[in-house]
């Protein structure tokens, strides 16, 4: 039993073996595998030849495994969806590899845009190539499929730039992303991982402003808290509001995020509480949202007065504290669908 | 540059756009195999040849406009895009602008697929294959009675009215679809209501 189990494995090796040797040991040397050898040779060399050298051995590196890949993929027939060749889209791979690591010097993701359209030309070139590599005009029954191939890679490539444009607008926009879009015709979420949601960027203007505002209103004469609270004074605390929100908006601003003109902070009531009073601060969320209305953030700060000891004796002075941010997606109340049973 | 936690793949958008892709190479190919007496081998190309076209253009004219667009209304598209719906209009009801971006849409496809018929056949450099037309009516001696009879059996092939015909019947049966899809989301919401 054993012994035959070593002898599968035995015969295993030994046809892997003989598979990678004939692999690496061609009938011809007119084949793919040479071009594969003169690849990582030069390759290997660049390592050895020094500055102008390294870049031009490296590049008949990568020519030498674009054109071996190429021969390879299109040699094998079994490569292959249906009837069309995958060779062009696999070589369209290294092209486009190679084409923007040459301009670029790095890979972006963005890359994606131009591979079909890279595929699509080699694809489209031996029906293009007459003999001795001479272009010449498509033969007449070649010529509509190449308007689907081009089409199709055209629309392949317009995919590609609308994920990154979606990817775009979530970091322009990053509220979005603490919104749900479940009836999104479009667009798919795939990390549905709730607890690991973002908050609204409103949160942080919120916080900003409140601490702004406490600053402002901490420590200063109970009398003229009172005064700024009153109701007939209401347009100057609103005008103050507005100065921080916008301060805030330019501090927190940065190039890459168009949203924070869409948070309108705005004062909400002032109530009177047992020792003093409890101001109420909202932000709007106007931009894209699943709801019709605005969605709504809310912070509350209690003011109230203390006694405190200065150089002339005992004054009322105020004291304010902010509690979170409450509202939308924040600190939502939990909601119990059963009430409880004793 | 994508730190944020989410990863939103486009899923439903291209399935939709093969879903509607399909339909409309189906019902135009009828169309033109009808209307402009092509073999239906030939209506077949011709038609996912014109829908690719347009769609390929449809696609250039949607990113170039977006980066051109103000914000206020590169903010609707967001939201539409994202959340079914234009930015503070009312959910579950048909959209005015909505319409008339769609009957926009239409009349563009319609224009685009006029082009890109002269371009294909330009391109492939001869005229489609065509029926050979019927002799019957050679044989009939032209006559009086025979007259209306003719321009009833042998229309001249007319492409743009057959292409704005084409365009009429994928375009209604996208709108079916997503009459259906719209239909079938309020439903949906209803059932979560009770």
């Amino acid at each position: 039993m054993i012994r035959k189990i070593l002898n599968n494995i035995v015969n295993w090796v030994n046809n892997l073996l003989r598979t990678i040797f004939e692999i690496f040991n061609p009938d011809t040397a007119f084949s793919w595998q040479t071009l594969i050898g003169l690849s990582v040779f030069s390759w290997a060399m660049s390592f050895l030849a020094t500055n102008l050298f390294t870049i031009i051995l490296a590049s008949f590196s990568w020519w030498f495994l674009i054109l071996g890949v190429y021969w390879a993929t299109t040699s094998n027939k079994d490569i292959s969806i249906g009837k069309i060749l995958l060779s062009p889209w696999i070589t369209g791979a290294l092209v486009t590899i190679y084409i923007v690591g040459i301009v670029t010097g790095e890979l972006p993701a963005y890359a994606l845009v131009i591979w079909p359209l890279i595929s699509a030309i080699i694809a489209a070139l031996p029906t293009c190539l007459g003999e001795n590599f001479k272009p010449k005009i498509p033969d007449r029954d070649k010529r509509q499929p190449l308007v689907w191939l081009f089409t199709s890679q055209l629309i392949l490539s317009s995919w590609f730039q609308f994920y990154f444009l979606v990817q775009d607008w979530l970091v322009q926009y990053p509220t979005i992303a603490a919104d749900t879009f479940e009836k999104s015709a479009f667009v798919v979420r795939l990390s549905t991982d709730e607890s690991r949601q973002r908050l609204p960027r409103g949160t942080t203007i919120l916080d900003l402003v409140a601490s702004r505002l406490e600053e402002q209103l901490n420590n200063q004469e109970w009398s003229d808290i009172e005064q700024i609270l009153l109701l007939r004074e209401r347009e100057q605390l609103i005008e103050q509001i507005d100065q921080i929100a916008t301060q805030v908006r330019q501090e927190i601003a940065s190039p890459d995020i168009k949203e924070d003109n869409l948070w309108k902070v705005r004062l909400g009531e002032i109530s009177l509480r047992e020792s003093g009073y409890n101001l109420e601060l909202k932000a709007f969320w106007e931009g894209p949202r699943s709801q019709t209305q605005a969605n709504l953030l809310t912070k509350s700060c209690q003011i109230i007065s203390v006694n405190r000891q200065t150089d002339i004796g005992i004054s009322l002075v105020s004291q304010v504290e902010c509690d979170p941010v409450e509202g939308w997606r924040v600190a939502e109340p939990i909601v119990t669908s059963q009430s409880p049973t004793l | 540059m994508v730190d944020n936690l989410t990863i939103v793949l486009p899923l439903q958008l291209i399935l939709f756009q093969i879903l509607f892709l399909l339909v409309a190479i189906a019902l135009e190919a009828r169309v033109l195999h009808l209307r402009l007496n092509l073999t239906r081998k030939t209506s077949v190309q011709y038609a996912t040849s014109l829908n690719l076209w347009s769609v390929v253009l449809g696609w250039l004219t949607f990113l170039v406009l977006e980066t051109l667009l103000p914000q206020f209304l590169r903010v609707q598209i967001v939201n539409f895009i994202f959340f079914d719906h234009p930015l503070g209009s009312q959910l579950n009801t048909p959209n005015p602008q909505l319409i008339s971006i769609g009957i926009m849409i239409f009349f563009f496809s319609f224009i685009i697929k006029i082009i890109g018929f002269e371009l294909i056949k330009q391109w492939i450099h001869d005229q489609p294959e065509q029926f050979e037309m019927s002799s019957d009516i050679s044989n009939k001696r032209p006559g009086l009675f025979n007259q209306p009879k003719r321009k009833i059996t042998n229309p001249k092939p007319n492409p743009a009215f057959a292409l704005l015909l084409a365009n009429a019947y994928s375009y209604s049966a996208i709108l079916l679809i997503l009459v259906l899809r719209f239909m079938e989301l309020n439903i949906l919401e209803l059932n979560t209501l009770f």
